[in-house]
């Protein structure tokens, strides 16, 4: 079962589609999250990385440019295996939801 | 002129900080964001911070990485072998009032020290994993009546006291470390 931010990662990495690399994929992270120091950039490479590890993502290097000092910039990629992943975890969430009333009557 | 390069000192951190893989693409895109975006907006001085803030939240994911490792832990349990073997046979040879106890101490210092590393060595077997976490309290409560006994007796007896705090961090660290390598050695494989 995906966590709840490996989810959010992968969906900036889709909705990235081409362009998704770290920086970016931090960026639409913190724009989703709508607070840009919440989400700190170790957290979201850590994840890329895990996801990655679990076959849910995959990467491609590409040259480094002299704007970022000739280093190299990794591209990621939504994989089918993550794409099922990402689709379980919605199906589990919609069952959940499903049938409840929002917001919930709570007692004091 | 002013410097555009990002902090060196940072930079050099950062680089440490990442794995192998990561060191290039992603010190090369802080450096990219650094240059084009947050030099202009912010200046030199914020600019500086702010790769420094950025630096830092690589720390946990580190100290993370290093403990699923189980490098520390595995130098701390040679140590604290090494340590009750010899501390065990120095008993037995010198034979003092009481040294019994003392070589069994040893046996459990180094035993659980071996222990720990068969566990980490063998983690899909979940009874070793858990005869290591109870060990790890074992040693615990060793290192625990060590120290009382060293700070509150007539002599401070300095290499007690440092197998005591080796024993309590590895403790620390058995418990940290054990059921996450296997949960990292279980994704990598």
């Amino acid at each position: 079962m995906l966590g709840t931010f490996e989810q959010i990662v992968l969906l900036a990495v889709l909705s990235l589609d081409e362009e998704a690399y770290g920086r970016a994929v931090l960026r639409a992270v913190q724009a989703a999250s709508g607070d840009d120091r919440s989400i700190s950039a170790g957290a979201v490479y850590a994840t890329l990385d895990r996801v990655e590890a679990k076959g849910l993502l995959s990467s491609r290097i590409e040259k480094g440019t002299p704007a970022r000092g000739g280093r190299a910039r990794r591209f990621y990629r939504l994989t089918q295996t993550g794409a099922s992943a990402l689709s379980d975890a919605r199906k589990t969430l919609e069952k959940m939801w499903h049938g409840k009333r929002w917001p919930p009557e709570v007692t004091a | 002129m002013k410097r555009t390069e990002p902090p060196y000192l940072p930079d050099c951190l950062l680089l440490f900080l990442l794995s192998a893989r990561a060191r290039e693409t992603v010190s090369g895109d802080l450096y990219e964001e650094f240059l084009d975006v947050k030099l202009p907006e912010l200046g030199q001085l914020r600019a500086h911070l702010w790769y420094m803030g950025q630096v830092l939240s690589f720390v946990p994911g580190r100290i993370e990485a290093v403990l699923l490792q189980g490098h520390a832990l595995r130098l701390l349990c040679f140590c604290t072998a090494l340590a009750g073997g010899w501390h065990g046979m120095m008993d037995i040879l010198l034979r003092h009032p009481g040294y019994r106890s003392q070589v069994v101490i040893a046996a459990t210092i180094v035993s659980q020290a071996a222990l720990t590393l068969t566990a980490l060595r063998f983690h899909r077997y979940i009874s070793l994993r858990a005869i290591a976490m109870v060990g790890s309290a074992a040693i615990l409560w060793l290192a625990g009546i060590a120290l009382k006994a060293t700070i509150g007796g007539p002599h401070l007896e300095g290499y007690v006291l440092l197998i005591a705090l080796a024993l309590i961090v590895q403790a620390v660290l058995t418990v940290l470390t054990i059921p996450r390598a296997r949960v990292a050695r279980g994704k990598s494989a």
